[in-house]
């Protein structure tokens, strides 16, 4: 693997920018790597060489030309295919989009663009974004990188795979119920599931509008806040897109953390942890105590109650979007796209619009009730090691619902929520995958996750670690 | 819920409104899936004040935001 592809997002921007590298040299480092994972991990649904080198070599000409370049100016990036470009193909790991070409871009799309990144291709994912584990009946499952009978998490699988793989540095995933933290976790990378309405949904493929949130992953909580500084913020084509002010998170990364208060949960969190996942986490806070942060532990407001709400939400809100189309084609679905949006037919109405009606009082109550107590909430994001692909291929409708609650249980939480949430690699577990914990905050703390993620891994490795594939 | 959802129901449900055939060990399976999520909302409800409605969510977290805290 070239030297170029060990380089971290904001190294190689760095060294694009002071003209060490070249745009078309990072980009054809991109490429060979890309050509050699992807059979094994099938991370990629679509590859674009031709355009990504022409907007790499157009990246390179802007340098004579501009004093002033821009934060991903000629950086490789691939991301998620729910992303709309205008006029091009967008999946969304569907066989029923397969062809679909939507005449909008993505604001987020069109933010990265202005920032001057390149555009690899689009990585493969869950079948409308709708399954934790990376499973994909019509473009083929995405592989785990570390051990290929291994799931990669989902549903922003190929994102998860590429970035810990090297073919890229950097990917926009998505987190509805763990989409983005599950990946960035089972693949050893770092992921964002923002507050909702920091960054704008306008142009992407929609799960459940609600608790939808648009998320970097990354393989250091660096290059997390330089992507942040890009993609956040206001956008009057979304009005769920707040109008909060985008604060300078590269500045958030001091390295200090003496003092914080991390918050670690009696409750709910740690059951069904194995003992690797619970020795990975106590590992972690010692790292944290190390560098001056107190460990408070505390029972939050029941996150299980907060889990069956949620689905209230994306059960109702998926079964509508997919309803005409599971009616006249359901043939084009998976199993698992089918069994997971099917009770949302058989919900009434008022049950979605009590679920939602109570999230302001319930957020308010768990924000008061943690918040107050402590900085950030530390809490494993899957409570077991990476199962592999067969444990996870559901044999019978019925067989999906369980493995689903079992996967995405510390997850779903931060959605009905509406709160921050990190995913911070943090070792392995005895079948030698990645193990991750997760960094909650208040709404609209995002650098404070980043100060405390980034402090962890200025004294830790685990984000240098690259499987060997 | 007041009383156990039945698969009955969703055989019902899945035939009238829906225009497709379930099994009935599927229906089952599905009317446990919807009593949880039923039980939950229903528990919640009960806390629920008169005025309270959906849109209030994003304000909400747009006042306890990380800036108030001064974070």
């Amino acid at each position: 693997m070239s030297d170029i592809l060990a380089l971290s997002l904001v190294e190689v921007a760095a060294a694009i920018r002071s003209r060490k590298l070249s745009s078309v040299e990072v980009t054809r480092a991109c490429f060979e790597r890309i050509h050699q994972i992807q059979p094994t991990t099938n991370c990629f649904i679509a590859i674009e060489e031709d355009e990504a080198l022409k907007g790499a070599r157009a990246a390179d000409r802007m340098r004579g030309k501009s004093a002033r370049l821009r934060l991903l100016h000629g950086v490789p990036l691939a991301h998620k295919d729910m992303y709309y470009r205008k006029g091009k193909v967008t999946t969304g790991g569907s066989k029923i989009l397969r062809d679909y070409r939507p005449d909008i871009s993505a604001t987020v799309v069109e933010r990265i663009q202005r920032a001057g990144a390149v555009w690899l291709g689009n990585l493969n994912m869950a079948e409308f974004a709708a399954n934790p584990t990376g499973h994909n009946d019509h473009f083929g499952h995405c592989r785990n990188p570390w051990n290929t009978d291994h799931i990669t998490g989902g549903s922003s699988s190929g994102s998860g795979v590429a970035v810990a793989a090297r073919a890229c540095y950097g990917s926009l995933g998505s987190d509805t119920g763990g989409s983005v933290r599950l990946p960035a976790a089972a693949n050893g990378v770092v992921g964002l599931k923002p507050t909702y309405g920091r960054i704008s949904r306008h142009g992407i493929m929609p799960r459940s509008w609600s608790l939808d949130t648009v998320g970097p992953l990354t393989r250091t909580v660096r290059d997390c806040a330089r992507m942040m500084m890009v993609i956040a913020g206001a956008d009057a084509n979304d009005p769920t897109c707040s109008t909060e002010k985008v604060p300078d998170y590269d500045k958030a990364l001091t390295g200090k953390i003496r003092g914080l208060r991390v918050g670690v949960p009696l409750n709910h969190y740690y059951e069904q942890a194995s003992d690797d996942v619970r020795s990975c986490m106590t590992a972690s806070l010692d790292v944290l105590k190390s560098l001056g942060a107190r460990i408070v532990k505390l029972e939050v407001p029941d996150p299980q109650r907060l889990f069956d709400l949620s689905n209230a939400i994306t059960q109702a809100e998926s079964a509508a979007i997919h309803g005409r189309w599971m009616r006249e084609r359901p043939q084009d679905y998976s199993l698992m796209m089918l069994a997971r949006t099917e009770p949302g037919f058989h919900l009434p109405a008022t049950v979605y619009l009590q679920a939602l009606n109570a999230r302001p009082r319930l957020s308010e109550e768990f924000i008061a009730a943690v918040f107050g107590q402590v900085d950030v909430l530390h809490a494993p994001v899957m409570p077991m090691p990476v199962p592999t692909i067969e444990e996870t291929t559901p044999k019978e409708a019925g067989d999906v619902q369980p493995m689903i609650r079992r996967l995405t249980r510390n997850n779903r939480p931060a959605n009905f929520l509406g709160i921050p949430a990190l995913s911070m690699p943090a070792g392995f577990s005895a079948n030698g995958l990645p193990v991750a914990f997760q960094l909650m905050g208040r709404p609209f703390s995002e650098a404070l996750l980043f100060q405390v993620g980034d402090a962890y891994q200025r004294v830790t490795d685990w984000h240098m670690r690259a499987p060997r594939i | 819920m007041t009383a156990k959802i039945q698969s009955e129901l969703i055989l019902l449900e899945a035939a009238q409104l829906r225009g497709v055939k379930v099994s009935e060990q599927r229906a089952g399976e599905l009317a446990a899936d919807v009593q949880r999520v039923c039980d939950a909302a229903l528990a919640v409800s009960r806390d629920a004040d008169f005025n309270d409605e959906p849109s209030r969510f994003t304000s909400t977290l747009a006042r306890l935001g990380a800036a108030k805290a001064g974070a």
